[in-house]
C-alpha cells in the first residue's frame, strides 16, 4: 500500500502551485454550481405556479442552468483529480492554466448567447433548432456552439496533458491502464501497478479525447452551415454526435468524481487504495461504458438504423453489472465493517453511492426501449440524471473540496456540520423522488408552463430544494473558515 | 405495461438497494479485518455475476420484441389498417385525419417541416401512451392500436423553442 494515499497530499513546494490550480478549478465550479442551483429553484417555483415567469425567460434559465451545471461540475471534478494526481505525477501548471482559461471562455460566450442573444434552445442545442429558433438570431445559436467549443477545447487540453503525464510516468499506455495487473498470472514478474487515481485519470482522459472529437465532428459542419458553406447538416447525423458529446461529457463527470472517492475513502476507512484486478477492470470497462450508450437518446427516432438502437440498449444494460459488481461492491466492501470515521467527506461519499445507484436504477429502466417509449422526455429523464449529479457527483466532489480545504488549512470541521451533510442527502432524495413521480405521471420535461394538475408535484419539491440550499449554506459556513489559510498554503513562495 | 408498473418496479428496486445500503452503513462500527471482507466480497461477486448477466440477456430479447419499432409492432400489434400522415412545424401539428377508429391498427407517418419535434399521444386521462420523434427529412412510422374511444391529445415532447409547451392538437377515437 502506498502511504501517500492515506496521509493526504504531500506538500512539497513544487506541488503547491498545482494545488492552487486544483483549488481554483474546484472553487470556480462550486460558485457556478450555487448560482445554477438558484436557477433550478426558480424553475421549480414556476412549475408549482408560485412564481410564474415568461416562457422566454423560463427557457433561457433552463439553458443556463443545464449548460452551467454540466460545465461547472466537470471543471470541479477535474480540479479534484488534479489535486490527487499531483501527489504522484508531475503535472504542468502551464498546461492546466491554459485549459482553465480556454474552458472559462465558455462563460462569457454562454452569457452572451443567452442574455444578449436571447438563445434559449436548451443546453443540448439540438440542431437544427439553434439556427431556427424563431425568437433568437442565428448568431446567438452560433454563440452557443462557440460555448461548446470553448468547453471542448479546454477539456481537451486538460485531457491531452493528463494522458501524456500519466503515460510517461507509467512508461506506456498499457501499463498506465493497468493491463499488467489485469493480465498478470501468478508466475509473472511483479506487474506494474499504477495508483488508482492515475488509472482513473488516464481512462477518463481517453474518454474526454474521444468525446471532444465527437463534438468536433458535429461542430465543424454546423459552423460551415453558419458560414453558408453547406445548406444544412443531416439532422440524424447531428443528433447522434450531439448526444455522443453531451452524454459523454456529462457521464464522464461521475466517473471522475468517483476517482476522487478512491483517493479519499482510505483516509476514513484505512482500507483500499490498491489497484486490484477488479479496480483495473472497472476503469478499463468505463472507457467503453461511457462511449457506447449514447444511441439510447435516439430510441424514439425510428429512422435510426436498428443496429444503433441495439448497441445503445446492450451498452446501457452492460453498465449495471459492471458498475454494481466492480465499482459499487468494491467500494461498499471498503466501507463494510470498516470502522469508518464519520466526517463531512465520508458522509458525502456514503450518500453519493446511494444516489448513484438510485439514479442508475432509474436510468437502467429508462434505457429499456419499451419503457423509454413511455418515459422519453418526461420528467423521468431529469430525475435520473439529477440523481446521478446531485446525489452522486456533487456529494463526491464537494466532499473532496471540503476535505482538501480542511487538509490544506489544518482547520478541523465542526462536529455538527455532519448533520448538514446528512440533511443534504435527505433533501436531495426528496427532491429527486418527486421528479421520478412526476415523470411516471407523464409530465413532459422542458415545459415552461405546467398544467394545474401538475403543480402539486413541484410544490412538494420546493421545500426539499430549499432544504438542499440551507444544508449547503451550513456546509459552506464551516468550509469557509479554512479557505483563506488553504489558499495561502498553496502559494508558490512561502 | 404502463407507467404505473414501471414506477412500482423502480420503487421496489430502490427499496432493496436502500436496505442493502443501510446494512452496510449500520455495519460500520462492528469491525472486521479487511482481508475477510474482501474475500467475502469476491465470493459474492463471483456468485452474482452469472445470474445477473443471464437475466439481462434474457430480458434483452423481450425488450426488442416489445419495442415500438414497426418491424416488431407488425407482429405484436398487427399490420396497419389505417394510415395517418402527421406533419409538424413551429408550433403546431397537421394531421390528415381528426377521427380515428377504435380497435384498428393505425400507422402514423410522422415528420417535421423545420426542427425536431416529439409526437406524443396522451389519452383522455392525461397518460402518455405512445410517441415517436418528428425529424425533418425523415418519416418515423408509429404503429398503435387504440383500445379505448375518447379524446386524445398530441403534445410535443422534443424541445423546439419558446412555444414548445403549447404545441398541441387533439383527435377523437371512436
Ligand atoms: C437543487 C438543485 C437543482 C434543482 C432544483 C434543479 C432543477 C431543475 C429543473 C426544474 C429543471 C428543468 C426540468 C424540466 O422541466 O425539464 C432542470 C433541468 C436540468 N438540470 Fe437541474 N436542478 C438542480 C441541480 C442540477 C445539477 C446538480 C445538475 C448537474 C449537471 C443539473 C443539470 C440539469 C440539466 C442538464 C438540466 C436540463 C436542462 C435542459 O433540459 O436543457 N441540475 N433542473
Ligand atoms: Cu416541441
Amino acid at each position: 500500500m502506498s502511504d501517500h494515499s492515506i496521509d493526504g497530499p504531500a506538500y512539497g513546494s513544487e506541488n503547491r502551485p498545482i494545488l492552487r490550480i486544483a483549488l481554483v478549478y474546484m472553487l470556480t465550479g462550486f460558485v457556478i454550481f450555487l448560482i445554477m442551483g438558484i436557477l433550478g429553484l426558480i424553475m421549480r417555483l414556476d412549475h408549482a405556479g408560485w412564481w410564474v415567469i415568461s416562457p422566454n425567460w423560463f427557457y433561457r434559465i433552463m439553458t443556463l442552468h443545464g449548460a452551467g451545471m454540466v460545465a461547472s461540475l466537470l471543471m470541479a471534478a477535474l480540479g479534484g483529480i488534479i489535486a490527487i494526481l499531483n501527489r504522484t505525477v508531475k503535472l504542468s501548471a502551464r498546461w492546466l492554466w491554459s485549459a482553465y482559461v480556454v474552458y472559462s471562455l465558455s462563460v462569457p460566450f454562454l452569457l452572451y448567447a443567452v442574455l444578449i442573444g436571447g438563445f434559449s434552445g436548451g443546453w443540448t442545442a439540438l440542431d437544427p433548432l439553434p439556427y431556427h429558433g424563431m425568437t433568437w438570431s442565428k448568431s446567438a445559436g452560433v454563440m452557443m456552439y462557440v460555448t461548446f467549443l470553448a468547453v471542448g477545447v479546454g477539456f481537451l487540453i486538460y485531457c491531452v496533458h493528463v494522458f501524456d503525464a500519466v503515460r510517461r510516468k507509467a512508461g506506456g499506455v498499457r501499463r498506465a491502464l493497468a493491463w499488467e495487473v489485469i493480465f498478470s498470472r501468478k508466475s509473472d514478474a511483479q506487474p506494474y501497478e499504477p495508483e488508482v487515481a492515475e488509472l482513473a485519470a488516464i481512462a477518463t482522459a481517453i474518454i474526454g479525447i474521444v468525446t471532444v472529437i465527437g463534438g468536433v465532428l458535429v461542430l465543424v459542419p454546423l459552423f460551415a452551415e453558419a458560414a453558408g458553406l453547406v445548406k444544412s447538416v443531416n439532422p440524424l447525423y447531428s443528433k447522434n454526435f450531439i448526444m455522443l458529446f453531451g452524454h459523454s461529457i456529462a457521464n464522464v463527470t461521475i466517473y471522475i468524481a468517483v476517482a476522487l472517492v478512491y483517493g479519499l475513502l482510505p483516509v476514513y476507512t484505512k482500507r483500499g487504495g490498491h489497484t486490484t484486478k477488479f479496480v483495473a477492470l472497472a476503469w478499463n470497462f468505463t472507457i467503453i461504458l461511457v462511449l457506447t450508450p449514447p444511441p439510447h437518446h435516439l430510441y424514439q427516432d425510428f429512422a435510426q438504423p436498428l443496429g444503433l438502437a441495439i448497441i445503445g440498449q446492450v451498452a446501457s444494460w452492460s453498465i449495471a453489472p459492471s458498475v454494481l459488481l466492480l465499482t459499487i461492491l468494491g467500494n461498499l466492501s471498503y466501507i463494510y465493517r470498516s470502522g469508518m470515521r464519520w466526517a463531512v467527506p465520508s458522509v458525502m461519499i456514503a450518500l453519493g453511492f446511494w444516489g448513484w445507484v438510485f439514479g442508475g436504477i432509474g436510468g437502467t429502466i429508462d434505457s429499456a426501449i419499451p419503457a423509454n417509449q413511455l418515459l422519453h422526455n418526461t420528467l423521468w429523464v431529469p430525475a435520473h440524471f439529477h440523481a446521478y449529479y446531485l446525489l452522486g457527483v456533487t456529494t463526491f466532489v464537494w466532499g473532496y473540496l471540503f476535505y482538501l480545504i480542511s487538509d490544506l488549512s489544518g482547520v478541523r470541521e465542526k462536529a455538527s456540520t455532519k448533520i448538514a451533510a446528512w440533511l443534504y442527502g435527505i433533501a436531495g432524495a426528496g427532491f429527486l423522488l418527486v421528479f421520478f413521480f412526476s415523470g411516471a405521471d407523464s409530465i413532459p420535461r422542458r415545459y415552461a408552463v405546467h398544467l394545474p394538475e401538475w403543480n402539486l408535484y413541484a410544490a412538494i419539491a420546493v421545500p426539499f430544494v430549499l432544504l438542499t440550499i440551507v444544508s449547503l449554506l451550513w456546509i459552506i459556513a464551516d468550509m469557509i473558515r479554512g479557505l483563506r489559510s488553504a489558499w495561502r498554503n498553496t502559494s508558490a513562495v512561502k | 405495461m404502463t407507467q404505473k408498473d414501471i414506477l412500482i418496479l423502480f420503487l421496489v428496486l430502490s427499496a432493496i438497494w436502500t436496505a442493502i445500503w443501510f446494512k452496510v452503513i449500520l455495519s460500520i462500527p462492528n469491525i472486521q479485518p479487511e482481508e475477510e471482507v474482501t474475500k467475502n466480497a469476491n465470493t459474492l461477486r463471483r456468485r452474482l455475476a452469472f445470474p445477473m448477466i443471464a437475466a439481462l440477456v434474457i430480458l434483452l430479447t423481450a425488450v426488442f420484441y416489445w419495442s415500438p419499432y414497426p418491424i416488431f409492432r407488425e407482429h405484436t400489434i398487427g399490420k396497419p389498417e389505417v394510415t395517418v400522415n402527421v406533419n409538424s412545424f413551429q408550433w403546431g401539428w397537421i394531421l390528415d385525419a381528426d377521427t380515428l377508429p377504435v380497435h384498428k391498427v393505425v400507422e402514423f407517418n410522422v415528420t417535421s417541416r423545420d426542427v425536431n419535434h416529439g409526437f406524443a399521444i396522451y389519452n383522455s386521462e392525461g397518460r402518455l401512451v405512445a410517441q415517436t420523434q418528428a425529424m425533418p427529412g425523415y418519416v418515423n412510422k408509429l404503429i398503435f392500436k387504440f383500445d379505448e374511444p375518447g379524446e386524445y391529445t398530441i403534445r410535443c415532447l422534443e424541445y423546439c423553442g419558446v412555444s414548445h409547451h403549447v404545441m398541441l392538437a387533439t383527435f377523437t377515437v371512436d
